[in-house]
């Protein structure tokens, strides 16, 4: 992708909080666009990612903004929402059908499992209607073929939450140890309610603006878009939230969405500074990194154990803290780690600044069925 | 429960999701059931629950019993309800791998005196997961020549 660059960023803090979906997503939106310098009346487009909350969303949260006539859509993939938003922004932008568009995540999630993550009403009933069991699932799979120990499980949340002590917008920035991890209660062994992230509120923001007419408007810190990918489940995929699938499944709709964004950007997985991924469990965020190509598989655990993946490694991932860390705004995740990106490769980013960041990775995986890859920065 | 000629059946939650005669009230639990998947004529994808085309290449498929028994994939534990579970903590969930090339979730049964591990022998049976709630699950079995 050619054209396309983040002209600015907002973003809401992640966590519980009094106020409304429409504060928040308001907060982030008003806070992107006087990052881009722009107002309202700037916009062509606005597209607005949710999951949760009712009818006409975007509308609601945009009255409060600005009222330029424009058209708002909303946008849901589940966790994948963001991505979807910035893949339909984007392609947009590229193509000249527009030149600068607004971006909104948001969600409120009530506590505990997520209701209504899209399984039929006899999965529910029977009790298979849980996405902590799919998770531990894979866990499981992690620690019989790629040599992942409980331990490992456990330090992937220990590195994520050391990370969001200087996260200011994290939800949870309390350090944790192995033992308070392991210890932590059981929900689905392997996995202990420390190795997996809490859905919760929060909402980011982003202006896409077309290059030159970021150039025109003298956009101060635009930062390049190079790549979004959006795949969907394919025919060879290993797809745990489905009743079944194939026992050869051994397709990755992450790995799918990874390549084709590394050849969109034009970039290879060596040259990225720092990895913000779906860490919705400990075990998800080892299987990106073979997924990403962050690894060869079997070496995922090994990858952690030498630090490359903390801050001061080679390879940082999720310096934010993560989702284990910040907690999960379905609507908002994707675009909260498009904020955390964008930041870091401006330098931004304070005590957990990846120093030298030049190309950033986001990762989202939406309820298994959707996949988006981000490549922000570069050449 | 209804009561049907003096005796008592559970009725199955969703009796098209296996092979016979649940509808009539007449499997009771513990039963050794099929599931009722399709078979795809032209690319020969399986598919559980069952479609009347195939959702790889939407061709034309057809009904297809799976195997009784399978061999266990993963599997874990729920310890926590979950909201709109009618079944009681804790249970367990595993996945079955079928002979016919699918890989089946459901509900893991009976596994007191087990050892559970990958690969280990499952059949599909009939379980009451309340009162009123019977649907497939899958139980250990003790394969020839292995010792419990």
């Amino acid at each position: 992708m050619e054209r396309v660059v983040v002209a600015g960023v907002g973003i809401h803090p992640f966590g519980r909080f009094e106020s409304g979906y429409r504060e928040m997503g308001a907060h982030a939106a008003i806070e992107a666009l006087a990052d881009a310098g722009v107002t309202g009346a700037d916009l062509d487009l606005v597209l607005v990612a949710n999951v949760g909350a009712e009818m006409a969303k975007g509308q609601n949260i945009l009255d409060r903004v600005a009222r330029p006539g424009i058209p708002i859509i909303n946008v849901e993939a589940a966790c994948a929402s963001s991505g979807s938003a910035l893949y339909l922004g984007a392609r947009l932008i590229e193509s000249g059908a527009a030149r600068t568009v607004l971006c909104v995540g948001v969600e409120k999630a009530p506590r505990g499992f997520i209701a209504a993550s899209g399984y039929e009403p006899w999965q529910i009933e029977t009790g298979l209607g849980v996405n902590p069991v799919y998770f531990a699932l894979q866990a499981q799979e992690l620690m019989e073929d790629a040599g992942v120990e409980a331990s490992d499980l456990a330090d992937v949340s220990v590195k994520n939450h050391r990370h969001a002590v200087d996260n200011p917008n994290a939800m949870y920035r309390r350090p944790v140890t192995r033992d308070e991890v392991l210890d932590s209660r059981m929900v689905c062994p392997p996995l202990t309610l420390l190795m997996l992230c809490a859905p919760n509120e929060g909402a980011a923001a982003c202006v896409l603006m077309d290059v030159d007419e970021a150039r025109r408007r003298g956009v101060q810190a635009p930062v390049r878009l190079g790549a979004v990918s959006l795949v969907s489940r394919a025919a060879g995929d290993w797809f745990v939230p489905a009743v079944s699938y194939p026992t050869e499944a051994r397709g990755s709709l992450t790995a799918r969405a990874a390549q084709a964004a590394y050849a969109e950007a034009g970039v290879g997985i060596d040259e990225i500074d720092v990895v913000e991924c779906q860490d919705t469990d400990s075990g998800s965020e080892l299987v990106a990194y073979r997924e990403l190509g962050l690894c060869p598989p079997g070496a995922e655990a090994g990858l952690l154990r030498d630090g490359v993946t903390s801050l001061g490694g080679r390879q940082p991932v999720n310096v934010s803290g993560g989702l284990l860390s910040k907690g999960e705004p379905l609507g908002a995740s994707g675009l909260g780690q498009l904020h955390e990106l964008v930041q870091q490769v401006r330098g931004r980013s304070g005590p957990r600044q990846v120093e030298g960041a030049r190309t950033g990775l986001g990762h989202v995986m939406g309820a298994g069925h959707t996949a988006s890859v981000v490549v922000v920065g570069g050449r | 429960m209804t009561s049907l000629n003096g005796l008592t059946t559970t009725v199955f939650l969703r009796p098209d999701l296996i092979v016979g005669e649940a509808s009539d009230g007449g499997v009771v639990p513990g039963a050794r059931l099929r599931l009722a998947a399709s078979h795809c004529l032209a690319c020969s994808h399986v598919e559980f629950p069952a479609l009347p085309t195939c959702p790889v290449c939407g061709a034309e498929a057809t009904p297809v019993a799976l195997s009784s028994t399978a061999s266990l994939g993963g599997y874990t534990t729920v310890l926590h309800p979950p909201p709109g579970a009618r079944i009681p903590v804790p249970y367990h969930v595993g996945v079955a791998r079928f002979a016919e090339g699918i890989a089946v979730m459901g509900l893991l049964v009976e596994v007191t005196g087990f050892d559970l591990r990958i690969g280990m022998p499952v059949e599909t049976v009939a379980f009451a997961a309340h009162d009123d709630l019977m649907t497939y699950a899958f139980r250990p079995v003790v394969a020839a020549g292995a010792s419990v």
